[in-house]
């Protein structure tokens, strides 16, 4: 296809980018997701299934996919990894005791053979919580610096005030963008 | 398989041409084509509650304006949003026993003032049918009315 071809092509299509957004249960992901959309996150109840909103955000079209982190649901989300172009993967910074559990999940979803050609964002969320643990902490814990084959990110953020959530989101959608929209 | 025997009360017209259905009191298999095809709301269910054998359950619908022209929707597949409008949705895999929340966006067709004047003046007038297709087997039809007075 040539270039011209590329350029009309993008110009006629939305650009649209799917986010898959994980974590244990209690991360915060829907908190997220509904602070991102500007909806009230007073009262949020774990997520037994899956959420998913589609975002305009700079002229892309974000679709967000939010699955339940519960352990009978983890599961399931394999269903859920196809054509995945960045993955969201939200800590709870207050929960020391599960980050080893938290740990565990992320190194075998970056196992996916699905998810390899995704961003890796990783959300430090709670950072309003006092005695959260610090992005750097998380990533030496996670020990993301491993991590060689993949964009990654780790960005501190609080899904409550909302503090860091639009910056992770810069991030990922221009990354994204560079990958997949301009040197494809 | 849901079958019904009433013809759609109107069909569209660039596609009616290229559709060749049968004599009138035939048959006709509640196709996702042929959904798309009905033009006016459905007098009646095209299909029975047992049909639903994954017993899927639709627990709310909302619609939410965005912005000029955009309006969201919220956990719907195929909604006839009054004549001639008709929206597709391709619902993603669901884990059994939960419940899931969908958000479409799309854009709503430009209204004349006298069309929403209409609107808001006739109470339970605007109608919709959700068609539900499992593999193209239709295993739910859910029909709602709609106020736009308040």
């Amino acid at each position: 296809m040539g270039l011209m071809k590329i350029l009309r092509k993008m110009k006629q299509e939305e650009k649209e980018v799917r986010l898959l957004m994980l974590g244990l249960d209690n991360a915060g992901k829907t908190t997220i997701l509904k602070k991102f959309n500007g909806e009230p996150v007073d009262t949020i109840s774990p997520t037994l299934g899956f959420n998913i909103k589609t975002l305009e955000y700079e002229g892309y079209k974000l679709n967000i996919w939010d699955i339940g982190g519960q352990k009978t649901i983890r599961s399931y989300w394999r269903n859920y990894f196809e054509a995945t172009d960045g993955l969201v993967w939200v800590v709870d910074s207050a929960d020391r005791q599960r980050l080893e559990d938290c740990k565990q999940e992320l190194d075998r979803l970056l196992q996916e053979e699905r998810l390899a050609g995704a961003t890796l964002l990783i959300f430090a969320n709670k950072q309003d919580l006092p005695g959260a643990m610090t992005a750097p902490e998380i990533r030496d814990f996670l020990q993301l610096e491993e991590i060689k084959r993949r964009h990654w990110c780790i960005l501190a953020c609080s899904a409550y005030t909302g503090e860091g959530l639009l910056e992770g989101v810069r991030w990922l959608v221009s990354d994204i963008s560079s990958r997949v929209f301009f040197l494809d | 398989m849901a079958m019904v025997d009433l013809e759609p009360s109107e069909w569209r017209e660039e596609e009616a041409e290229a559709e060749t259905h049968g004599e009138p009191g035939e048959m006709y298999e509640v196709t996702p084509e042929y959904v798309n095809l009905l033009t006016a709301p459905t007098e009646s269910y095209l299909c029975d509650l047992e049909h639903n054998i994954y017993n899927l359950q639709f627990v709310d619908f909302r619609i939410r304006s965005l912005d000029e022209g955009n309006e969201g929707i919220t956990a719907s597949i195929g909604t006839n949003l009054r004549k001639h409008r008709c929206y597709d949705f391709t619902m993603p895999f669901v884990i059994p026993n939960t419940r899931n929340t969908w958000e479409m966006i799309y854009t709503k067709p430009e209204l004349s003032d006298e069309w929403k004047e209409a609107l808001i003046s006739s109470p339970w007038e605007v109608r919709s049918d959700s068609f539900y297709f499992v593999d193209r087997r239709l295993v739910m039809h859910n029909r709602a009315e709609y106020n736009y007075g308040y």
